[in-house]
């Protein structure tokens, strides 16, 4: 697995991911810094920007390039032409689409901060940034929510066109549901009501936001079920080189 | 007889659509065997189930006398592959294709890769991407990796696709090479005879889906031979003079007016002499070569591929 895991990393190398993530969270970074009241505004806004905004956009992103790119360098009939069940190379997939979203995310967090810091925001402490990191840690797993759809629509449509409009509709989507009264169901929406449900918990934030177990539950299940389907298609599917 | 590869009625349905119907193919150890037929004949389908990337509707491939199913993967191990492209990762160089390659094959010696990119000869482009490789690059870097892990078995799909004359001789010496030197059993398959029938040891041709026929060197060479072809104005009596004035009894009649004879080639001046005595006109006669490439035109009825 870890030869697996390591091809899928290597496969990455002068892509163009290594441009798309520091220019994300550069933009977040700024975005959210700017303008801040305190240490909590920045971070707090950042990670929104994330769960309903660039979140869906840029995992999903990712998940095509890393499943697309298969097929578009007509890789796809070597790859699993290796001495491997398939499920492992999904899985391979999976966890270098994971650190890509980590790499992402972290990254922000650390503009974040370097910008508050330029632009003199008051009262950081250690104790607040491992808060933070925490915080983070979640928002990472449920950014990770959205990798299974974009997955499945990638290897069914075998270039990461579909998986990004989906990710960018999800965005879009996302910030007007919030209102609606269901809305809390839709991925992006329960992801940043989830967040702002926990900076209550953990006192960042003023606001009293109940954690909703629908909204969590919505969560697993569009994270579970795409899963469940892709990983069975991509094990049974034939393999075409998508020419 | 130690058998490779065999399958058994191996078929493929795509709706209404048979690509590949009761396919019985075998590959004997040593082989290099040709499969050969027009584009869109069934080659890479059948390639694809033989290799596991695609399930058949029905019928069931053995390689190294254990069944193939996508559940056992281990076969792959002593197989080297190239099908349908030479597929490898234009953002990475050569090296570092192979290099993933070693680690996913678990070969521990990492000299090997010097080893074949010199024997493909892309030594010297080792360190470049691969996105600025011509196509003949691409397909040496293919054929590069699919011998990295020393294969038992090299099954390649079209290999001279985007070659020019050069790369195509270097490919098909590195074929018998392989063969000969390290006792690989080869399957390559082609829409274009002339490219691989001088180097294989067997011919398998595909039309529609189906495997028309399997030869072996032999009858390659068969098909090969030279004859005498006349054209003449009563062919019955010239055969009956062939049989009666020079005992010659391996002919053909192809069609009215025309007779092949595959013996006594020296004798054709005295046979034309023969027939004009006997008052039969001659409007040709030369000295011609039954091409494979006939022969395959025949079978598979088309004259545009191959």
């Amino acid at each position: 697995m870890l030869s697996i895991l390591y091809s899928e990393i290597v496969k990455l190398k002068r892509s163009l991911v290594f441009i798309v993530i520091p220019l994300a969270a550069i933009i977040t970074a700024i975005l959210s810094g700017f303008n801040a009241k305190d240490w909590h505004n920045a971070l707090i806004n950042n990670a929104v920007f994330w769960s309903i905004l660039m979140g869906p956009a840029i995992a999903s992103l990712f998940t095509g390039y890393v499943f697309a790119n298969e097929y578009l360098d007509k890789t796809i009939n070597n790859l699993l032409a290796y001495p491997y069940a398939a499920y492992k190379f999904f899985i391979g997939k999976m966890l270098a689409i994971f650190i890509l979203i980590t790499t992402s995310i972290t990254m922000s967090f650390i503009f974040t901060i370097i910008f508050g810091l330029l632009t003199n925001i008051p009262g950081l402490n250690i104790e607040m940034v491992i808060k933070y990191i925490q915080f983070y840690v979640i928002l990472i797993i449920m950014e990770f929510a959205f990798v299974p759809i974009a997955a499945f629509l990638t290897i069914l449509s075998k270039n990461y066109i579909l998986s990004t409009g989906f990710g960018v509709a999800t965005s879009l989507i996302g910030g007007v549901l919030a209102s609606f009264k269901l809305g809390h169901l839709f991925p992006s929406t329960a992801a940043t009501m989830t967040l702002y449900s926990i900076a209550g918990k953990l006192g960042f934030s003023e606001h009293s936001l109940q954690i909703s177990v629908p909204s969590i539950s919505s969560l697993v299940f569009y994270f579970v079920i795409p899963l469940i389907v892709s990983l069975a298609y991509f094990r049974k599917m034939d393999v075409h080189s998508g020419s | 007889m130690d058998y490779i590869l065999k399958t058994y009625n191996l078929t493929k349905k795509y709706k209404d659509i048979t690509a590949v119907e009761n396919v019985n193919m075998t590959i004997k150890k040593g082989d290099i065997y040709g499969f050969i037929g027009k584009n869109g004949a069934g080659k890479t389908t059948l390639i694809r189930m033989i290799t596991g990337l695609i399930n058949p509707t029905s019928g069931n491939v053995e390689i190294f006398g254990h069944p193939v199913s996508r559940g056992n993967k281990a076969f792959l191990e002593r197989i080297g592959t190239i099908i349908e492209f030479p597929g490898s990762y234009q953002n990475l160089t050569a090296r570092e294709n192979l290099e993933m390659h070693r680690r996913l094959m678990r070969v521990s010696d990492k000299k090997r890769i010097d080893e074949v990119l010199e024997l493909v000869n892309l030594q010297h482009v080792s360190n470049k991407k691969v996105k600025g490789f011509s196509l003949g690059m691409k397909q040496r870097l293919g054929i590069a990796r699919a011998l990295l892990h020393k294969p038992e078995f090299l099954i390649l799909d079209e290999p001279t696709n985007g070659l020019d004359p050069v790369g195509i001789k270097e490919i098909r010496q590195l074929i018998i090479d392989l063969a000969k030197t390290h006792g690989i059993t080869i399957l390559v398959s082609s829409h274009i005879l002339s490219e691989i029938h001088q180097m294989v040891t067997r011919i398998g041709i595909i039309n529609n889906g189906h495997l028309l026929e399997e030869v072996g060197y032999e009858a390659i060479k068969e098909r090969n031979r030279h004859f005498i072809e006349a054209k003449v104005s009563n062919d019955k009596k010239a055969a009956y003079l062939l049989e009666n004035h020079f005992a010659i009894e391996n002919y053909s009649i192809i069609e009215p007016g025309i007779i092949r004879i595959y013996e006594s080639l020296e004798n054709s001046p005295a046979i034309n002499k023969i027939f004009v005595k006997n008052g039969i006109d001659v409007a040709e006669i030369k000295i011609s070569k039954d091409t494979l490439e006939d022969y395959f035109l025949k079978l598979t009825g088309g004259e545009n591929n191959a």
